[in-house]
């Protein structure tokens, strides 16, 4: 059963987008999310936008896709558009009935914190569209490392986050194979009311939590007899560089930061 | 209880990128009392045919019938052959989750809807025949050995009082000793309670001096279906499947091919010394 669970979103195609350094992508997700909560002209916005537009288009990621992963923000959105068109106060009204007043600038700012939200999503979702998990938990840790200082242990962290990843399809396999042994057992886990029906969990979750255990125990016991020391003297197989292409697309970047700020 | 399985099929993910043709044209039937050893490479479809036993996976075609009746039909059905067909996965002793062996051994009968009595009566029956003591019935059911566990795994299905055994790999991971001692039980288990028993393995050697039949299984077709010493008659294309005969039957074809007509069913070494020293007179 395993590989009908695909772990993250990582969407398998060739782009300048995938091929970046996943570092590069890191950043420019920071930046571009800093840039977008700090901008308030429209010309900005309009700036910004076309910037991910280019971006998302040299992915090669469909568009739809990745308008997929609006779906779960949807009642968020909703949510503060509703808020901010009701309770923004301005002097020209559109709209007035007893306490309820929507104003010019009530809904302007709404539009802008929609836009702001589904360019937010749209940058995040993206980096996790092309870049696969792996490569996430590297650039994260070689982004951490100069906090080793302060004592942050960056490996350590990067490890937990490739265990933790690599766990996944197997504890899934381990429950589908749990709870079909418990509905042999007469297990039912559609009907009864709640209470049953949460009660009806404990026979797959406590054999779940105590193979985790188990799992656990033994890889730390594998880890520890090939002498893992954390990041001592430890090379990567797959190590990740700073290429041209990373220069250019921080070059690209730079550019938009500026004319944002020109405008 | 006999069961009958007419042209099923089974295909995994239909219409996605990943559809996998797990069973073809499997028609299997299955006379009371039988014991049927399923045999097959990993990957050979033999867990998914035996799931396909408990509705665990629907037919993507074809019919399966238990007695007669379509375990399909509807929920009741499915329920009722849940509890005539005892399921036994592979390392079962990974499903134990309850405080006691006790109650463990018990969930299944409660959720099955027998009363208090018939539970108890069940339970104690049921840990009897797999050889765990009263002593145990109070502890955890995570403090006690692996091999202990195992048992009260099956004592967990066996509780439920089915007519139909299926056991998958029910050997696997075990010492060859307690191999031994398993399956000699379920032998034992079969003779006393009269039960229909299939055993999934592997491992030929295993399943021969048991099974009154076997399955052979190879990429989701059934390829032998027949008693054993027929079976092991295909030594080549068996060995082609990746499944080696018992090595007294390999020695046995050999010697035949050499021209001994050996007829007699043979099982160990001293019964072929017995034999030929009978012949050679």
């Amino acid at each position: 059963m395993a590989g009908k669970i695909s772990i993250g979103q990582y969407y398998p195609v060739d782009s300048k987008i995938h091929r970046l350094d996943p570092r590069s992508k890191l950043l420019w997700v920071l930046i571009f999310v800093i840039v977008l909560f700090n901008i308030k002209e429209v010309s900005s916005y309009i700036i910004a936008i076309v910037s991910l537009g280019i971006i998302v288009k040299t992915s090669k990621v469909p568009f739809l896709l990745i308008l997929k992963s609006l779906k779960h923000i949807l009642f968020i959105m909703i949510f503060t558009a509703g808020l901010n068109i009701f309770l923004t106060d301005g002097t020209i009204v559109l709209f007035e009935y007893k306490f309820i007043q929507i104003t010019k600038e009530g809904l302007q700012f709404a539009s802008l914190i929609i836009v702001r939200l589904i360019a937010l999503v749209i940058s995040s979702s993206l980096l996790t569209l092309t870049t696969k998990p792996m490569e996430l938990t590297i650039a994260i840790e070689k982004l951490l490392k100069p906090l080793k200082i302060i004592g942050i242990p960056s490996h350590d962290i990067a490890m937990i986050m490739t265990i933790a990843l690599s766990f996944i399809p197997t504890l899934i396999d381990e429950m589908e194979k749990i709870m079909k042994a418990q509905i042999s057992r007469g297990s039912d886990f559609e009907t009864g009311t709640l209470i049953e029906r949460v009660k009806s969990l404990l026979p797959i979750l406590v054999p779940l939590f105590v193979s985790s255990f188990r799992r656990a125990d033994d890889l730390a016991m594998a880890m520890e007899s090939r002498c893992y020391r954390g990041d001592i003297n430890r090379s990567k197989m797959k190590d990740i560089k700073f290429k041209k292409e990373d220069y250019i697309f921080f070059g690209f970047l730079f550019l938009v930061i500026v004319i944002i700020n020109i405008v | 209880m006999s069961i009958k399985i007419k042209n099923l099929h089974s295909v995994y993910n239909e219409g996605t990128v990943f559809e996998k043709k797990a069973l073809e044209n499997i028609n299997i039937e299955i006379n009371n009392g039988e014991f049927i050893g399923l045999i097959g490479h990993t990957g050979s479809g033999k867990s998914t045919l035996i799931q396909h036993l408990n509705s665990l996976i629907k037919p993507t075609e074809g019919e399966i019938t238990i007695d007669g009746i379509n375990i399909n039909e509807n929920k009741k059905i499915i329920k009722e052959s849940r509890q005539n067909v005892g399921l036994v996965f592979q390392y079962p002793e990974h499903q134990l989750f309850e405080t006691t062996v006790y109650e463990d051994v018990a969930f299944g009968a409660k959720k099955m809807g027998m009363d208090k009595n018939e539970i108890d009566k069940n339970v104690r029956e049921s840990l009897e025949i797999v050889g765990i003591g009263e002593e145990l019935y109070e502890k955890s059911p995570f403090e006690i050995s692996g091999g202990q566990k195992r048992k009260v795994a099956l004592a967990g299905v066996l509780v439920m009082k089915p007519k139909i055994l299926v056991l998958d790999e029910p050997t696997a991971g075990l010492d060859p000793k307690s191999r031994k001692a398993v399956l000699e039980n379920i032998k034992e288990m079969q003779n006393k309670l009269k039960i229909t028993i299939i055993l999934v393995s592997h491992s030929m050697e295993d399943v021969a001096k048991y099974a009154d039949r076997l399955i052979v299984m190879e990429k989701g077709k059934i390829v032998y279906f027949d008693k054993p010493n027929e079976v092991f008659k295909y030594e080549k294309r068996l060995e082609e499947i990746g499944l080696a005969i018992p090595k007294i039957k390999k020695l046995i074809n050999r010697l035949n091919e050499k021209g001994y007509k050996i007829e007699e069913d043979i099982n160990n070494i001293d019964e072929l010394v017995n034999y030929l020293e009978r012949k050679m007179r």
